[in-house]
């Protein structure tokens, strides 16, 4: 959605009309939801994310704050900091995810498990970045955004977001070299 | 996108691409959150509106109430003042008229001074402001004139008054700008052009006694002069010699001509100097101005001065 499109429905969301509500909801939530399981890799936590996001764009509106433009990118940036916040929750996973996929592997040669436990094995190596770090490549290389509307959503210079990404590669291919079977 | 850029790009995706493929969000549960969603915003639309009404008659109620309890209050004092304003204004203007033809020493020439004052302090253009105090000065000279006419001596209070008023032109014309100025200048050099003719006839039919304090005025109109002359030649310099008599505690520098701030007086209600830079000993040390920094020449701030003698220049 352009800037000038969100401007005007969020002049129009900020009345609480009904109808430019749902279309925000519409537009956004499927990507939110996505983000958010590809991070979190759990359905309802993905869902609660995506709840909340919205919840929380309503309590901006309710206070009259909230984005006047590029509503994409805060929208996103709700939703990473609630999932950065769900990460600090937990107990930081010092060799994350070890003990499950060391458990028994060669009893499970199914694909479809094997997929799955790299998925997991990406996920733990995607906590141990900095929230930033983590934000900037799932945006890019997921998410297929580009570098500027990134930089808007970290509220960087795109020259930062570039930086970081590349950081951020860097750090993950060395956490990612930890496991043996993962293929970098 | 440069090929590092672009290597980094496909690099990333390979690193990725285990977490590209995510479930659909099911329909079912979309539609439930969208649901709750609108909902929640309908119930905080309704909350805001709800406030947003209370807060109105609140305020409503509260003007209403500070209304009610005040009115009163309010109809009875301005019906006090109304009635006051109206009785002072109908008694006093004719006082007021009655005084202006009042003289120093008698009972209604504080009211004149009055009258003078608030007349000045309303006035807000610098221009109306220097012609009022031009007025002034010409009836300061015609006091004095009726005073020795009949007799009496000069007040002490009339001459600070007068002295005053000089100083109030000069500093008027000094935050003009240069136009203005020299117009202002213009006007307050022939005034006291005038003026010094008109004491110097007084001089000479006034006894002895009387003469120090009528020479002493003729003095400052020919500083007066002095200043003026300065003015017209280096405006820059007449400024920085203004703002200097400002902070000179002997200047009478303030436009209110009843702030009573001029030169103090001996016992005899001779104006006495208290700057001693300019006390040239004679006891009227205030003839000369104080030289501007940077403007010693021969012409600047040099008038006919000094020798308790004027000669008239003609009026130009």
């Amino acid at each position: 959605m352009r800037n000038s499109q969100d401007q005007a429905i969020l002049d129009r969301a900020r009345k609480f009309e009904a109808e430019a509500l749902e279309e925000i909801f519409d537009t956004f939530s499927p990507g939110i939801y996505r983000y958010a399981f590809r991070l979190l890799g759990d359905t309802e936590l993905a869902r609660d994310c995506m709840a909340e996001t919205f919840s929380r764009f309503l309590g901006a509106l309710k206070h009259d704050s909230g984005p006047n433009d590029y509503l994409q990118a805060y929208l996103y940036r709700i939703a990473h900091n609630w999932i950065t916040d769900y990460y600090r929750s937990k107990v930081p996973p010092s060799l994350p995810l070890d003990m499950q996929i060391r458990a028994n592997p060669s009893d499970e040669p199914d694909q479809k498990v094997a997929d799955e436990i790299e998925n997991q094995q990406l996920r733990a190596a995607l906590t141990l970045l900095t929230p930033e770090q983590r934000q900037v490549i799932v945006l890019k290389y997921l998410e297929d955004w580009e570098n500027d509307a990134i930089a808007r959503a970290v509220e960087k210079p795109i020259g930062a977001v570039k930086a970081l990404q590349h950081r951020a590669l860097g750090a993950l291919r060395r956490i990612l070299t930890r496991y043996e079977d993962f293929n970098l | 996108m440069s090929r590092v850029d672009d290597e980094l790009d496909r690099y990333g995706k390979h690193l990725l691409a285990p977490l590209r493929e995510t479930p659909p969000l099911d329909a079912q549960i979309s539609t439930q959150e969208k649901a709750r969603f609108l909902s929640q915003a309908e119930k905080l639309h309704k909350d805001l509106t709800t406030a947003s009404k209370a807060a109105h008659t609140r305020q409503s109620r509260n003007i209403f109430d500070v209304f009610k309890r005040k009115q009163g209050i309010y109809f009875i004092k301005a019906m006090a003042i109304t009635i006051v304003v109206l009785g002072i204004l109908l008694g006093s203007s004719f006082t007021v008229y009655a005084a202006q033809s009042s003289l120093p020493g008698e009972t209604l020439y504080a009211v004149k001074s009055l009258s003078e004052d608030v007349r000045l302090s309303l006035t807000t253009s610098s221009q109306d402001k220097l012609n009022l105090i031009l007025d002034y000065t010409n009836r300061r000279a015609d006091e004095i004139n009726q005073l020795a006419a009949s007799g009496k001596s000069l007040p002490d209070q009339t001459s600070k008054r007068y002295q005053s008023e000089l100083e109030s032109a000069l500093q008027l014309a000094a935050n003009m700008n240069d136009e203005q100025m020299q117009h202002a200048l213009g006007q307050i050099k022939r005034q006291a052009e005038r003026q010094g003719m008109t004491l110097e006839e007084l001089i000479t039919g006034l006894p002895a006694q009387a003469e120090p304090a009528v020479i002493h005025l003729q003095q400052r109109l020919q500083e007066q002069v002095s200043l003026s002359n300065l003015g017209e030649k280096d405006p820059q310099g007449f400024r920085l010699e203004m703002r200097a008599r400002q902070h000179r505690p002997s200047s009478t520098s303030k436009i209110t001509p009843a702030s009573g701030n001029a030169n103090p007086t001996d016992a005899s209600g001779m104006p006495q100097p208290t700057d001693k830079q300019n006390d040239n000993g004679n006891g009227y040390g205030n003839q000369k101005p104080t030289q501007a920094p940077g403007h010693g020449g021969p012409d600047s701030g040099q008038g006919n001065q000094g020798n308790g003698k004027h000669t008239p220049e003609p009026t130009p």
